[in-house]
């Protein structure tokens, strides 16, 4: 009576391929990094790669073009980990290949980057929020758009984090 | 890391090498056939038990003819609708 086929779809797929480094990037943002990398790390990077490729699956049919492809991506993608859903039913599964999780793990794990997600960790949710947009040169207006605010205030606020971020002084010298 | 690093900068070079490991990444996308809600869950479930209740009955109350098929036979209705009762019951 449960039957369960396993079929590539397409053009979920050429969607989640065109952009994996923004999903990948957020859960970089978005995942709390330890000292060094653990087992737990890979794991909520891949639930969280998930949630977001499964999301941007079942949203892609509503997308009109409003703003750019990537705008959305990363609209969707923030809004995902910021809410940190979690389905306990669903009818797709989003597989991202182990390889590149290691090179994601060793690619984050560079002392200097490291240093920075973990100043990134203790920014609020608007904050890094703004700090991926910035990052990810998400354009002004689009941005002021997602989250409600004039442009002008828009970069009074990235300006702001960025300072914080540049200030802020790294948790083992408190 | 040094104060006057630009942080925007040490980040984009990062996001620039994670774009070429998203470039050689492959994801892929398997999906579940299952019934699409719980109600055509239920619905299914209860087809499928009333076939084979249906079935059994229909079975159990036919008459084996000389030429050694089976065919139906009315005046056995009654029968029919007792073990369809019975079996339906069984299974649920």
């Amino acid at each position: 009576m449960v039957k369960l086929h396993i079929h590539r779809e397409r053009s979920v797929e050429s969607l989640l391929k065109e952009h994996t480094g923004i999903i990948l990037k957020v859960c970089a943002m978005y995942v709390p990094h330890g000292r060094s990398h653990s087992k737990k790390w890979r794991e909520e990077v891949r639930d969280l790669f998930q949630e977001i490729a499964l999301n941007l699956c079942e949203s892609w049919p509503q997308f009109r073009g409003q703003c750019s492809e990537s705008t959305w991506v990363y609209r969707v993608a923030t809004n995902v980990a910021i809410s940190n859903l979690r389905r306990f039913a669903t009818r797709r599964i989003v597989l991202v290949d182990e390889a590149t999780l290691d090179r994601l793990e060793d690619e984050s794990n560079d002392d200097t980057v490291e240093r920075l997600y973990r100043r990134i960790d203790r920014l609020d949710d608007n904050e890094r929020q703004l700090m991926t947009y910035a990052i990810g040169k998400v354009p002004l207006k689009e941005v002021a758009e997602i989250m409600g605010l004039t442009e002008d205030a828009i970069k009074h606020r990235m300006q702001r984090t960025k300072e914080k971020l540049r200030n802020m002084k790294d948790d083992y010298e408190e | 890391m040094k104060n006057n690093d630009d942080i925007l900068e040490v980040l984009e070079q990062h996001w620039e090498r994670m774009d070429e490991i998203a470039e050689q990444s492959h994801v892929s996308v398997v999906r579940w056939h299952l019934p699409e809600s719980p109600r055509r869950w239920v619905r299914s479930i209860a087809a499928s038990v009333a076939a084979i209740a249906i079935g059994a009955a229909l079975l159990l109350t036919k008459v084996p003819q000389p030429d050694g098929l089976y065919a139906s036979n009315l005046s056995h209705r009654s029968e029919a609708i007792e073990a369809i009762n019975e079996i339906s019951m069984s299974i649920l």
